[in-house]
């Protein structure tokens, strides 16, 4: 009969895996929320409710509800909106009715493609009046305001960057309204064989 | 396999001693970011205490000291106990040796890291049972003391999951310990010992046939199939005996399921290993007559015989069963089903292999990313010329599945088993998806002809298959589809079309298409087919079906309409809405009151669904704040059919919403759970079975209504214990007053009967439509009803059994067809078994 006391009892209650859970917390944080870091895990430990992450801005409600379903019954979906014009900026949270289904969520959906786009799903303390509105500058979410890649799910290019590309079409448009008529070129009379010395074909 | 990064801790580029930088599959890994995630986290737990940062950063960013040291080595220990044996090499006899030598020098010191580190290797890795075995057998054979440790944590672990129910660890731990025997570690008689304790409620020979005793039958053969060999040689007679028994049960069950089709899923041959334990007893006796040999995978055990000679054999406490398990909860092993052909005679090694394979995706389910990469590492340990690899050849497509094994086809074929898994899966349907899409995203082309393969195969015999299989198919294939740019080729299924629209094919390629615009949107489905579907597809994006717009009406009706609109749309009141209701309709002298309330209802809930046809919030927005008026609407049983017929007709131009609006109607208690199944039934759905819609709604009911249940009983077993506690408690708490326990027992007691009038009455209907002559338009029609009648009865066959004497007095009576009384005859069966 083997004692016990063999080896150490944290063996048998530690929870260490090789492979990495999918169903765990991440490194994603909301900057604005309240409470403590261990406040934060507690919350995250019972939680029904995910942030989702990387949606097309044309994405309906009805599409991210067939696929978040297959995780469970959806209590609530709330679109993230553009802080000035109220329309969805590409985010929303989705809360289910109970925290396991939350877990396969995680498990199963985080990952996967809506509207070609790979869905980005994060265990999250809950959602708080206000929450549903972008952080970024211009009203939508911050990672739109500095992203330089065009993306046409999502607007097209970054704030920041449609706005340099919004100076350089003001600049480029007010350049050649300056230009009444196209130039019509100087005459000059060198034997007509101009392209030839050149040679720049 | 590259687990550096997982286990390692972070010698990726930091001088990681030549090693390249590989992925799981050889290939080169480009080092970006964004690829590192989520595998390159830092070791949890391979380091002791609370070391937080990244395993990288070490040099120069602290005091490097003994404990840095100590953890260096500690994650190069883990990783080399994690990787050790992932290919059957020429090299892995001298590995095992060495690893062996490390471990017994260093598991003094690190012996945490390197015990909780085994332990899992055991359990997630098990495809690799060969490889630890020995290793724990060396260990053993080097240094007693270590030996015990390793097997006294094993049986520990073990136990625990016994007394959890966690029976994939079971099945996978009880191989191990099969092992242990070849290397002299255990005893055959401590192995005999255990696998008794699993064939305790069997002894007798009489057993009773139950879900308890089919899961004890499969870890015992389970279990026999890698013992065979040592117990033959050292406890012959005990193995004979231990068959023997086992055998006669299986034969005791297989006579019981003898022609119950219940849970079988394709129907066009007779069911092949549709019984999993006469399957499994099938091998077990093949592979005895092959004198105990199993060589689909390497054995390393075999070299080390000399050295397992001199080991000492431990003693091990009793095995106890679970007690308190619910029939639910047992394992129900899965048939692998057979979707390409494969060499008959290589029947015992494709079990092997698919067994481990099946192992996996249990033990590894939660990640399914790494599930993938590992599902794809198993051939590896093979023998030579037990299977052929796709990906591992120059030209796959020469592969030849009759042939040879092939390894993708058998994974593919598990996976697709665990997905059709009769009466139910293990997992939800998505983990099967999702873990297709990563062994696809892994090897693009070869894995996407394998899907393509396994899902015409199975679409080849659509006239066969279970109609909730079919289902799943659909499901399955729509997000699948949608995952890789909305690709397939659709031509091959272009004669569904001109097929009777409710005919398996038909409906299968339309369901499935009517899921990817849900997933999508139509213009989107509609680009990618080909002209010859137009019929397959709605004409129209789905829409809303607004009664009081499409028909023509009178003037005093407009009146109304306009009013109520008018109101709805400026946000006014519940209040308000109810006044301009009452104002109009008590002007209609030329009708009675029923008549005016039922129109007043109509009026209200066509509007309330037009406030919130825009999105789901806008839905749930609407019904939350005209609950009070609906419910006051709903004040008996015809007023609430009536509000779900209205539901159903405002929505019939887009099935996701209806089924939404009615969940959520069910929700906010404007309907009930037998309103829902009083409309699901409805004369006037006759002729349309064939549609998945309905029955995706009748799920959602009946699921919602179990699930209260179950919550009642749970906050029942709190209130219970506050109030002991209470009553333990002489002070009397400042706690919070808990709920009283009467008040908990009669909600429940009246969930109880809901759900016991939700199953009866379900069943009534569907013996009703299946034994007259008017309950479906056709065959085919009557078909997909008794199809999703089988789905009904084995789903639910816990609270049908609940409810037996009264469905067999009042509903599967005499009057009842013979095909809907043999169904009622088959789950009772099935509950037994």
């Amino acid at each position: 009969m083997a004692p016990a006391t063999l080896f150490d009892d944290s063996l048998l209650t530690d929870t260490f895996t090789i492979v990495p859970r999918l169903d765990r917390p991440s490194t994603y944080k909301d900057h604005q929320y309240q409470g403590s870091t261990e406040q934060w895990s507690t919350d995250l430990a019972r939680t029904t409710t995910l942030y989702v992450g990387n949606l097309s801005f044309y994405t309906t409600e009805e599409q991210l509800y067939e696929i978040f379903s297959k995780a469970g019954e959806i209590k609530r979906i709330i679109m993230g909106l553009s802080r000035n014009d109220k329309t969805p900026c590409g985010f929303c949270f989705v809360e289910y009715y109970t925290h396991e289904n939350a877990l396969e969520c995680m498990k199963y959906v985080n990952g996967t493609k809506l509207d070609d786009r790979i869905v980005r799903t994060d265990l999250d303390p809950g959602f708080k009046e206000g929450r549903q509105f972008g952080r970024g500058r211009s009203g939508g979410q911050v990672r739109d305001e500095y992203r330089q890649e065009y993306d046409e799910g999502r607007g097209g290019w970054g704030h920041m960057r449609a706005k340099q590309e919004e100076d350089r079409r003001i600049q480029q448009e007010e350049n050649y309204e300056a230009i009444a008529s196209v130039p019509a070129g100087a005459e000059l009379e060198i034997n007509g064989r101009l392209g030839d010395k050149h040679g720049d074909m | 396999m590259d687990f550096s990064g997982r286990v390692g801790g972070g010698r990726r580029g930091g001088g990681g001693g030549g090693h390249r930088n590989v992925d799981e599959f050889g290939r080169e890994r480009r080092d970006r970011p964004h690829q590192r995630k989520p595998y390159d986290r830092p070791a949890r737990g391979g380091h002791r205490g609370g070391h937080g940062g990244r395993g990288g950063a070490h040099a120069g960013m602290g005091p490097v000291g003994p404990i840095d040291e100590a953890q260096e080595i500690e994650s190069r220990l883990s990783s080399l106990i994690v990787k050790v044996g992932d290919k059957n090499t020429p090299t892995l006899q001298n590995n095992l040796e060495a690893l062996s030598v490390v471990l017994e020098k260093d598991c003094v010191k690190h012996e945490l890291t390197v015990m909780r580190t085994f332990r899992q290797c055991v359990l997630e890795l098990p495809w690799k049972v060969t490889v630890y075995s020995t290793l724990a057998g060396l260990l053993n054979a080097k240094n007693s003391e270590t030996g015990e440790k390793v097997v006294a944590l094993m049986h520990a672990v073990l136990r625990g999951s016994l007394a959890k129910g966690d029976w994939g660890s079971v099945k996978v731990l009880m191989r191990f310990f099969a092992l242990l025997v070849s290397t002299n570690s255990i005893a055959a008689s401590t192995l005999i010992g255990m696998l008794d304790t699993f064939l305790a409620p069997l002894a007798g020979g009489s057993a009773k046939v139950s879900a308890s005793n089919n899961c004890y039958v499969f870890i015992v053969l389970s279990t026999l199939l890698w013992a065979g060999r040592s117990l033959k040689e050292h406890a012959p007679a005990e193995l004979e005996q231990r068959l023997e028994l086992a055998a006669k049960y299986v034969q005791a069950q297989a006579e019981i399921n003898q022609g119950n089709t219940l849970s079988t899923v394709f129907h066009d041959t007779p069911p092949k290993g549709s019984n999993t334990l006469a399957h499994l007893l099938d091998v077990v006796r093949a592979v005895a007559g092959n004198d105990w040999k199993v060589d689909a995978i390497y054995a390393p055990f075999e070299l080390f015989a000399s050295e397992f000679a001199q080991a000492k054999q431990h003693e091990l406490p009793a095995l106890e069963l679970p007690t308190e398990l619910a029939a639910t909860a047992f394992y129900t092993p899965s048939e692998f089903l057979q979707l390409v052909p494969s060499p008959s005679d290589q029947a015992v090694r494709k079990y092997v292999l698919q067994d481990f394979i099946a192992d996996t995706l249990t033990q590894l389910e939660g990640n399914r990313k790494d599930c993938g990469k590992c599902l794809m590492q198993i051939h590896n340990l093979c023998n030579e010329d037990v299977c052929s690899v796709m990906t591992a050849v120059q030209h796959p497509e020469d592969v030849d599945p009759e042939s040879t094994l092939v390894f993708e086809y058998m994974m593919a074929e598990v996976l697709f088993s665990f997905l059709l898994q009769l009466p139910e899966g293990l997992y939800r349907e998505m983990y099967y998806t999702s873990l297709a899409i990563e062994l696809r995203k892994a090897e693009p082309v070869i894995l996407a002809n394998v899907f393509e393969t396994m899902v015409e195969s199975i679409v080849a015999r659509v006239q066969f298959i279970d109609v909730e299989c079919l289902n799943r198919l659909s499901n399955w294939l729509a997000v699948y589809i949608s995952n890789f740019g909305f690709q397939w080729d659709w031509t091959k299924w272009e004669s569904a079309a001109s097929e009777p629209v409710d005919s398996p094919k038909h409906r299968f390629v339309q369901e499935t298409l009517l899921k990817l615009i849900r997933l999508s949107y139509l213009d989107r489905v509609r680009a990618m087919l080909p002209d010859s579907y137009s019929a397959l597809v709605p004409a129209k994006a789905p829409a809303h079906n607004f009664k009081f717009t499409v028909q023509a009406m009178d003037e005093r009706t407009r009146e109304v309409s306009v009013a109520v609109g008018r109101c709805l749309k400026s946000k006014g009141s519940v209040e308000q809405a109810l006044a301009i209701l009452q104002e109009h309709y008590s002007k209609w002298a030329d009708i009675d009151d029923d008549r005016r309330q039922s129109l007043a209802r109509e009026m209200l809930v066509e509007h309330v669904l037009l406030l919130g046809s825009k999105t789901f919030s806008h839905m749930l927005n609407a019904i939350e704040k005209f609950m009070p008026a609906l419910q006051k609407f709903g004040d008996s049983p015809e007023a609430k059919l009536q509000i779900a017929r209205v539901t159903e007709d405002f929505w019939l131009g887009n099935p996701q919403f209806f089924a939404i609006t009615i969940d959520k109607l069910v929700n906010y208690r404007v309907i009930d759970p037998a309103t829902v199944i009083a409309m699901l039934f409805d004369d006037g759905h006759v002729g349309s079975w064939s549609k998945f819609q309905y029955w995706e709604i009748l799920h959602n009911t009946v699921k919602k209504v179990n699930m209260r249940v179950v919550q009642l009983q749970g906050r029942l077993e709190a209130a219970v214990t506050a109030a002991n506690a209470m009553a333990d408690d002489d002070t009397p708490a400042e706690t919070q007053p808990a709920e009283s326990v009467e008040h908990v027992e009669a909600t429940l007691a009246q969930m109880v009967q809901e759900q016991r009038d939700v199953v009866v009455s379900t069943a009534r209907h569907f013996a009703r439509l299946l034994s007259s002559g008017s309950g479906a338009s056709g065959e085919l029609d009557r078909a997909w009803l008794h199809g999703r009648f089988k789905e009904f009865l084995r789903t639910y066959r816990i609270q049908v059994m609940e409810n037996a004497s009264t469905l067999e007095s009042s509903v599967f009576t005499a009057e009842a067809s013979g095909d809907v009384r043999q169904a009622f005859e088959d789950v009772r069966k099935l509950s037994a078994a």
